[in-house]
Formats: structure tokens, C-alpha cells, sequence
């Protein structure tokens, strides 16, 4: 079975001119996918390798290293606020080595597509992933849809990247600050353990997922789901979103940790989330669900990057041990922080 | 409005005042409170003046009901003016409590001076609070979720259910109230208060990022999850908005969630389960939490508790109120073509007797049936009985009542489960059953007996005319048993639900619901035509004997 055929459109400036311009490139294709359409926002150039020209790259397809394209996705994963994603990649070289070497590019592919993640929670369906090749050559720029089911990558046929111009005009963002405290027991085979201690967090940041999927939320002080979202409000920049929880539903009862150990807290503090949809199209109900998503990204990040940081600097095992003198250890993850990117949209950042 | 038994009177220390206190809020609902008290006992030098004088006395009667101050205050800072006192010398307490009011001030009253008679709207209490105000009840879920060690657990049980309450009753959330109705209360404005509570801070004063802290945690500790469902209730002014109908609900929000915290912890398999009452006669709601073990069946462990509360609310013991089948439900607000002549699932008329003029017609008091009771009558329920089932109506009759007084839940017998029954204890041959033949006053008794161990008290007259001279008895049975008589006799059975007697002259009229009718089941033209009426005693036949059956109360609640 063939997955669903989306629109395919590309910003005039950042992707059409950008890939006229630019000569031998190779990098990912940003934008948004909604259930018709795809919108692809700007192409980012992967930086090439220390020690290497990035002409050297692209003389023949053999030199292209697609892990070099999966570690770089990776990091731009963790840069997208909600309603937004690395959609795919984009190849522009005069020689055209994408139409001569399909292989190549269907593992570059495959391999962007598994770094495209967000924390431990994939972003997109377990079912297959569908991707979208850009090439350019020649003052033509073409499409593919890459299909990636069972870890087999198979390419469709090319077709006109259409344009438009000032395509992130057409989004607005949306944000909200959410107050997380999750306090979580471990369990005496967790303690001393950082590993399993990741795993008791994770199950955590699960449970807050489920619970979240059924609070209620208003937007820019309303409550209607089913609204088309207009545009922002005068004197603000962005949808102001408030997520409640109803009185009449608790969640999920987490369960009792048996004879608890230690405790892990995070929290109280605040994530801040934000999204991006297209204006007019995007229900409101599609904002709660961005955003949503964003929050729990973020949280899971910042866990990541946290635990990367520690291990970076040996420090993984002594900080999740048992302290003689029964004190809390503090660590800190590091805070998100936004810039501003393409004239009203955003991409972020985590700073320690 | 209600009188409540404290645990002991005289002088009790200052803990146990507070404690009692605390069991009383969280059984009455919020928008009620302490007005005044009665003091009885046999000891001659129980006096007013001393009993005011104890300072925690005071503190406990004048301090609100339902407020959040927990701190041990010494300091008398008389929050009303007036208390209503009165005490009572002897081995009984009355059936009756005369109030007098006597104005309060901090120093140990002059009783004497201040004597005043209390004016009769205090007397209309119930019907004020009706017409004058709304009940909001506040259906809420959370979650206890507390790791604790067993020396610290009333602190950080305390400290948790702080956190939760504040939580839901922050000014930042959103209260809405919806109107909803109770079958128990046709006549009560209702409405459901709903709070959803704010999970962000969109100020421009964000909050700082989380972090993550690990901290060991005690050898001895425990953790515990469980889901606390409660449900508050409170009287309050119509005019208040929701957000202010939330700050007067918290204490009692606060007080509930602790009652079933400290509940769940020391009965760990059970759930606490909040369940409103309001008895037949009863002025106001009350709230209980049970324990409830789950899966199975509530009353059969509860009996206990019931005990305990019906002393402490002076309930009589031989009648279920407060079993989770009296519970009051509450429900969304009723489609507009709902009837409001209220029946019950079946299409048997409840209570038809009720719109009849209360006024004796000889000059004396009406004795009633106490509580509701559906009219069985001929060729109901897709049977023909014309001519011989009078007397199974009847038993019908009677074993609604036992149903909608809560003693079973089982449903009427039908005529041919009756006949059955009779076979099976051996008081009739096979032949019996399928047959048309008549039951009397003692196989009613038989029957009442085998389904629902209830006794009954047989009278046997052997002429119609002994009824007129009955009236005392039959009025001191409806007094303290209330429950439909059957009368049964050579001829005709009837349903007896009340007597109009005069004691001077003797002179008895009788309520009666005759099973022998044949028409739809409308009150109106049931009531017009005599079908229930007020009898006279010549529709006894002096010619023939009749025995009557007259179902006592089970002592039970």
C-alpha cells in the first residue's frame, strides 16, 4: 500500500532561490506537516565534516556520509518547536547524482529518519515514515516522496517542487508556560541504578502524557476546540494557550512504588512550549495537541540532554547515588530558549 | 433545624471538643452551623451559667463550624451573638426541645436576665433554608499520592491534603456551576459546582525551569496511591458567583479529603466513599464517609457505622436511613417533558393517599403510614384476579413499603410467588398454587415472615363493628410502627393507611386503600372515586369476623 500523497510546497526565498544559489549542498528540509499538505519551510545545509571541503562531498554520491546527515538531524530535531519537523533532505549538485544514485539516497534517508526523534518518543507513526527528497540541478527543483516501512526505503517518482512565496507568513505561533512537579518514587532495584532511575522518569513523563491528552484548553482565554484559529490577537505576538484539568477526573492513579527507596522529583518549575500551524487552516484543537506534544518533548529533552551532559563529564554515576548525610542532590537540565527564526516563527535551544 | 449528640457532655478537654468539632463538619454541610446546644442530665448541679463558663466550651460553640483554623486558640472572640441554651433534668430526654436564647457575651451570662422566647422563624428553619437558599454540591477526583514514614504520616498527610485543596480551590482556576436536580429533593434549587484547574502560568513573571533533585528517602517509608473521590455539599445564597461559592465550600472541601485520607490510611483495602442523606422529616443534609471494602456488599460491615451515626444524629434504631440505598443521588438537570408526578420505575402510583386534606373530620389526629408505598390493585401487572386477589394486593402493598423503607432490596412477590411460598412452608397443599383461592391476615403474616423475617402482630375480631373501638391501637401503630395494615375478613381485604381518632370521644375514621379497583392508574380519579378515601366504620359488616395484620418495624438500621 502506497502512503497518503500529500501537497508538496516550498517557501519562494529560503528553498527555491536558496538551492539556485547555492551551488554542491546537501542538508534537511524544515517545514510543517498537516494531514494535506506538506510545507516546507527553509532547507539548512548540514556543516561539513572537520577536515573536510563541503564541495568534497558531493563529487560523487560515495562521499557522502549519511551518518554525518543522521547525527546533524539529530541535533536540528531538538531545535523544532511543536507543528514543526525536519521533513526531509535535500540534495543540490549540478552533477545530479540523486537521479544516478537512488541507494544512496534512500539510506541518507533512512538514516535521517532515525534520528528524528524527540527524547525516547518517535515523532512519527510506528507504521512508516514518509519523507520527501528535494533535489536540485540545473535550475530545476524536484521532489520525491521516500517511503521507509520495515527499514526499507523506496522512492517515488520525482515531481515539480511548487513555490510560494512568504510561506511562513501563513503561520502563527501559539505558546503557553506549564507547570510540571512530578515527584516519582524508586524503587529499591532503581536506587544507586542511573539507568533504571531514566526509566522510572520516562514511565513518569508517560503517565503526565496520558493525563494531559485530557485536560481541557483554552485559547487566547477561550474554550472552543472546534474553532478555526484566526489571527492573533492585537497587542500580542503569539496565542496565549491555558491547559486545566477538570475537577471531575484525577488521571491515571500512578502506582505504588513497593517499599520506595529514594525519590526523584522534577519540578516545580515551568516548560515553556510553543507551536507553529498555518492560520485558517489549523482548528484550535490542532493547537491543544501541538502543544501538548511540545511540552512533553521538551521535558524528555531536557532529561536527555542532562544525562548526556553528566556522562559527558563522568558524573552519571555519583549523581544519582545515595547521599550519607540523606540531603537532596540538585541537578539542573538546561532551560529552553527560543530564537527567532524566518520573521515570526521560532526555533529553540537548550542552555545549561 | 437538627439536634446532634456530642460523644459525652460536661467537661471534656479542649482536644476532644476540637475532635468532635471536626466529625461534625464533616457531616454537616457547609452554609450550617452550631446554634445553640442542649445540656441533659441527672445530676442536680448541671447548671448553665457553669457550663458557659468553661472557656473551651465557649471557644467550640462560637467559633464557625467550617473554618480553617486548626491553631489551638485559647482566645474567646464570640463570633455570634446569641446562642439558643436550654437544659433538661431527668432519666429521659423529651421528645420535644423548647429553645429560649439567651444573648452571649464574654464574661459567664446572667442566665436569668437574658431569658427571651425564641420567635417562630426559628421554628420555620427548614422551610427558610429551602426558599432562601441554593445547594451546590462539589463532586471531586484527585489522587493521594504520599510517601511518608510512620512517625511523620499526620504531618505530610496534613501538608498533602493542604496542597491538593489549595490547588483545586486557587483563585486562578476557572469555577463554573451547572444546574441538577435529585429525585430525593424535587423542591430544592440545585446546581453542581465544577472547577477546572489551571496547569499553566502564562504571566510575564514566568516560572523558573525545573530541575531535577534525588534525595533518599526514610528506611520506614511507605508509599501510597489512591484515588480519593469526594463530594461536598453546602447551602449557600443564590447570588454568589461560582468563584465565591468555591472559597465558602474549602474548609469543608479540606475537612473531607482529610476524613478520608486518615480513613484510607488506617483501613488500607477499603475505599472511602462520601454518601449524602437527608431523612424523611430530616431538615437538612447529611454527609457520612464509609469505608468501603470493594466488591462487596457495603451494608452487611457498615452496621457499625450506621450505629454510631444514628447516635450521634439521635435517629431512632429500628429504622434504615442512613444504609447506601437511602443515599441521595444527584443527577444533570431533567429534560423538560419529564412528568413531575413523581413514580417510581414501575407503573404502580406511589403515595397516592398524599394530596387528601390532612384536617380530622372527628376532631382528633391523623395517624399515618410512615413513608412511601406503591397502590397494588386487580388486574395490574398483566393478572386477572377479579373477585380473589384482594388480599395478595394487599401483601403487595406491604412489601413496597418494605422496599422503599430500605429494609430489602427484592422486588414484590407476585401472586404466583406467594402461592409457591405457601406450598413450600407447608401452610398449603400443591393444589394451591395456580388456584384462585383467597389468603388471609395469617398467610400474609406467613409470608412476611419467610421473605423478610418481619414479625407480625395478628388481631382477630370477630365483628366488623369491634374496628370502630379500635381507634387507640390502631393510632399507637401507626405512631411508632407506620407500616400499611392489612384487613382481611370473610368478605373483602383491604389496605389501612391511617387513622383519624379522637381520644375524648372515641370517634375513628379510616384511611382506606381499596386493592379491589379496576382502572388506569391515576391518582386523581383513584382519590375521587373512594378508591383511597377516608372511611367511616360502617363499611365494616357486623356480620363478619376480621383479622387484621399489622407488620412491625425490624429493629434494624
Amino acid at each position: 500500500t502506497t502512503m497518503q500523497q500529500r501537497t508538496v510546497v516550498a517557501d519562494k526565498d529560503n528553498v527555491h532561490e536558496f538551492l539556485r544559489n547555492k551551488g554542491d549542498s546537501i542538508g534537511l528540509v524544515i517545514g510543517s506537516r498537516t494531514a494535506n499538505t506538506y510545507a516546507i519551510l527553509a532547507c539548512v545545509p548540514t556543516p561539513a565534516q572537520p577536515g573536510t571541503d563541503e564541495k568534497d562531498n558531493l563529487q560523487n554520491s560515495d562521499t557522502i556520509d549519511e551518518e554525518w546527515v543522521g547525527e546533524h538531524a539529530r541535533q536540528v530535531s531538538r531545535m523544532m518547536i511543536g507543528g514543526i519537523s525536519i521533513l526531509g533532505v535535500y540534495i543540490s549538485s549540478p552533477a545530479d547524482i540523486s537521479e544516478k544514485s537512488l541507494g544512496k539516497m534512500a539510506n541518507l534517508i533512512t538514516s535521517v529518519s532515525q534520528n528524528i526523534t524527540s527524547g525516547n518518543i518517535p515523532l512519527l507513526p510506528a507504521e512508516g515514515k514518509q519523507l520527501i527528497l528535494v533535489h536540485a540541478s540545473r535550475n530545476k527543483v524536484l521532489y520525491r516522496y521516500m517511503d521507509i516501512k520495515g527499514g526499507f526505503c523506496k522512492p517515488h517518482p520525482s515531481s515539480d517542487l511548487k513555490s510560494e512565496a512568504n510561506l511562513h507568513q501563513a503561520f502563527d505561533v501559539s505558546s503557553c508556560s506549564f507547570q510540571v512537579d512530578l515527584a516519582v518514587p524508586l524503587p529499591q532495584a532503581a536506587k544507586d541504578d542511573p539507568d533504571k532511575v531514566r526509566t522510572v522518569l520516562n514511565k513518569a513523563i508517560s503517565l503526565l502524557k496520558t493525563n494531559l491528552s485530557q485536560c481541557e484548553c483554552y485559547t487566547n482565554g477561550e474554550p472552543s476546540p472546534n474553532a478555526i484559529m484566526n489571527d492573533v490577537p492585537k497587542g500580542r505576538q503569539q496565542h496565549i494557550v491555558d491547559i486545566y484539568s477538570s475537577s471531575q477526573t484525577c488521571g491515571v492513579v500512578p502506582e505504588a512504588a513497593h517499599s520506595p527507596a529514594a525519590m526523584v522529583s522534577l519540578g516545580p518549575g515551568g516548560v515553556h512550549a510553543r507551536c507553529a500551524l498555518r492560520r485558517r487552516e489549523a482548528k484550535a484543537r490542532d493547537v491543544e495537541a501541538c502543544i501538548k506534544d511540545d511540552i512533553i518533548d521538551s521535558l524528555s529533552r531536557r532529561v536527555d540532554m542532562l544525562y548526556e551532559d553528566l556522562s559527558r563529564t563522568n558524573d552519571l554515576a555519583t549523581s544519582f547515588t545515595s547521599t550519607k548525610t540523606h540531603t537532596t542532590r540538585v541537578l539542573v537540565p538546561p532551560r529552553r530558549v527560543f530564537i527567532p527564526w524566518l520573521g515570526g516563527l521560532y526555533v529553540c535551544d537548550y542552555v545549561f | 433545624m437538627s439536634c446532634v449528640a456530642m460523644r459525652s457532655c460536661g467537661v471534656m478537654p479542649t482536644d476532644a471538643w476540637r475532635e468532635e468539632r471536626d466529625r461534625l463538619a464533616g457531616i454537616i454541610p457547609v452554609g450550617l452551623d452550631i446554634v445553640g446546644f442542649y445540656l441533659f442530665g441527672t445530676d442536680p448541679s448541671l447548671s448553665l451559667s457553669t457550663f458557659v463558663s468553661y472557656q473551651h466550651v465557649r471557644s467550640a460553640l462560637t467559633q464557625p463550624l467550617h473554618t480553617y483554623d486548626h491553631s489551638a486558640d485559647a482566645h474567646i472572640t464570640p463570633q455570634k451573638s446569641s446562642l439558643c441554651g436550654i437544659i433538661i433534668y431527668g432519666d429521659e430526654p423529651p421528645a420535644s426541645l423548647p429553645f429560649s436564647l439567651f444573648t452571649y457575651s464574654p464574661s459567664p451570662p446572667d442566665v436569668a436576665s437574658d431569658l427571651q422566647l425564641v420567635s417562630p422563624d426559628i421554628c420555620n428553619a427548614t422551610q427558610l433554608l429551602h426558599s432562601n437558599y441554593n445547594l451546590v454540591h462539589f463532586p471531586f477526583n484527585t489522587i493521594l499520592d504520599i510517601i511518608s514514614s510512620p512517625d511523620r504520616i499526620s504531618t505530610d498527610l496534613q501538608q498533602c491534603m493542604d496542597n491538593l485543596s489549595s490547588k483545586l480551590l486557587n483563585p486562578s482556576n476557572i469555577f463554573k456551576c451547572s444546574s441538577s436536580i435529585s429525585t430525593h429533593l424535587p423542591d430544592l434549587s440545585i446546581s453542581r459546582l465544577d472547577v477546572l484547574v489551571k496547569l499553566t502560568n502564562n504571566s510575564s513573571q514566568p516560572s523558573p525551569a525545573p530541575s531535577l533533585s534525588y534525595s533518599d528517602v526514610d528506611a520506614k517509608a511507605t508509599h501510597i496511591t489512591m484515588p480519593l473521590r469526594g463530594h461536598v455539599c453546602g447551602y449557600v445564597l443564590p447570588s454568589l458567583s461560582p468563584s465565591q461559592v468555591g472559597a465558602i465550600i474549602a474548609p469543608a472541601l479540606l475537612n473531607q479529603m482529610g476524613h478520608m485520607a486518615r480513613g484510607a490510611m488506617l483501613a488500607p483495602k477499603t475505599q472511602p466513599t462520601i454518601y449524602h442523606f437527608q431523612p424523611p422529616g430530616y431538615g437538612h443534609i447529611i454527609s457520612t464517609c464509609y469505608m468501603i471494602e470493594p466488591g462487596s456488599i457495603a451494608e452487611d460491615y457498615l452496621g457499625k457505622q450506621r450505629a454510631e451515626l444514628h447516635d450521634l444524629l439521635l435517629f431512632p434504631h429500628d429504622r434504615p436511613l442512613l444504609r447506601t440505598t437511602n443515599a441521595i443521588l444527584f443527577t444533570g438537570p431533567a429534560p423538560k417533558s419529564q412528568a413531575s408526578s413523581s413514580s417510581s420505575s414501575s407503573n404502580h402510583l406511589l403515595d397516592v393517599h398524599l394530596p387528601l386534606p390532612t384536617s380530622s373530620k372527628v376532631d382528633g389526629r391523623q395517624a399515618l403510614v410512615q413513608g412511601s408505598y406503591e397502590y397494588y390493585h386487580y388486574m395490574q401487572d398483566d393478572i386477572d384476579d377479579r373477585g380473589w386477589g384482594c388480599a395478595y394486593r394487599s401483601l403487595q402493598t406491604i412489601c413496597s413499603w418494605l422496599r422503599l423503607q430500605h429494609y430489602t432490596n427484592r422486588p414484590e412477590p407476585s401472586h404466583l410467588e406467594i402461592q409457591q411460598l405457601l406450598v413450600r412452608i407447608g401452610d398449603k397443599p400443591p393444589s394451591f398454587v395456580g388456584s384462585s383461592q383467597w389468603i388471609g391476615a395469617f398467610e400474609l403474616s406467613l409470608c412476611l415472615d419467610t421473605l423478610y423475617s418481619i414479625t407480625c402482630r395478628i388481631l382477630n375480631l370477630s365483628s366488623g363493628a369491634e374496628l370502630a373501638s379500635r381507634g387507640r391501637e390502631l393510632a399507637a401503630h401507626f405512631a411508632s410502627e407506620g407500616s400499611p395494615v392489612m384487613i382481611g375478613g370473610g368478605v373483602l381485604a383491604y389496605t389501612l393507611l391511617g387513622v383519624d381518632w379522637n381520644e375524648s370521644t372515641g370517634a375513628v375514621r379510616f384511611l382506606i386503600l381499596d386493592p379491589h379497583y379496576i382502572g388506569p392508574d391515576q391518582g386523581k380519579g383513584i382519590r375521587d372515586k373512594g378508591w383511597c378515601a377516608w372511611k367511616g366504620p360502617d363499611i365494616f359488616r357486623k356480620d363478619s369476623f376480621y383479622n387484621l395484620c399489622m407488620p412491625l418495624r425490624p429493629k434494624m438500621i
